[in-house]
């Protein structure tokens, strides 16, 4: 059953990405929402990170919550896919289940 | 429901800071009693639920520690520690009160993978 990793705090303030990191399967799928979102700005300390994950793992982006803190779509590292709130819910069907890791 | 499911619970939180994790571990011990079949797993914070030795009377709450001691009784199945989160926290099997597996993160995952349902604390 692939999982559909839901990261919803920001990664200077908590472990989530670190913590879903370690566990993350090859063929699971990650979504960074809410304050989570600017770990995938170009040039944050966790650009590197981001590149690293994008070798092995899907990572995507909710745009409406990178857009609300004034991200645009070209600072996103390359590789990171931005979805609206329609892609989610359709990412939530395509992944069996779902963690969500605040 | 009639059908018996696979639910797992990953405990992250400390046990003091808030009441959640008592509460998600009552809902797990819960699900066990009506026969499904509930695995704990502790990770990040969440390992320092099931230290030894832990007195909140000075603070007001509840010791959620009595509560693990019973955790073969109410059949929950597997206790799973991660163990990075052990080790980043300088703890080893003798510091925590239950006998649990200590397993790779890896491993988690792959655990994971294979339930019905997954909760938070």
């Amino acid at each position: 059953m692939p999982i559909l990793h839901i990261i919803n705090t920001s990664s200077t303030m908590h472990s989530s990405l670190q913590s879903c990191l370690r566990v993350a399967q090859k063929d699971s799928a990650i979504i960074l929402i809410e304050d989570a979102v600017i770990a995938a700005k170009q040039g944050s300390h966790t650009d590197q990170l981001i590149k690293d994950i994008l070798e092995k793992i899907k990572l995507f982006v909710l745009d409406p919550d990178v857009k609300a803190r004034g991200i645009k779509s070209n600072q996103l590292v390359q590789g990171v896919e931005p979805v609206g709130h329609d892609g989610f819910v359709r990412l939530t069907v395509k992944y069996e289940g779902t963690q969500t890791w605040s | 429901m009639d059908q018996k499911k696979t639910c797992l619970f990953i405990h992250r939180r400390s046990p003091y800071g808030s009441s959640r994790a008592q509460e998600v571990l009552d809902m797990a011990f819960t699900l066990s009693a009506f026969e499904h079949k509930v695995s704990l797993v502790f990770m990040d914070d969440g390992v320092l639920q099931i230290i030894r030795d832990q007195d909140p009377s000075a603070i007001g709450m509840k010791n959620i520690s009595p509560t693990f001691r019973a955790w073969e009784d109410y059949g929950i199945e597997h206790i799973y520690v991660e163990k990075e989160s052990l080790e980043m926290r300088g703890m080893n099997q003798m510091d925590l009160l239950i006998e649990a597996e200590i397993i790779e993160a890896d491993q988690l995952g792959k655990i994971m993978e294979k339930q019905d349902f997954i909760f938070n604390d």
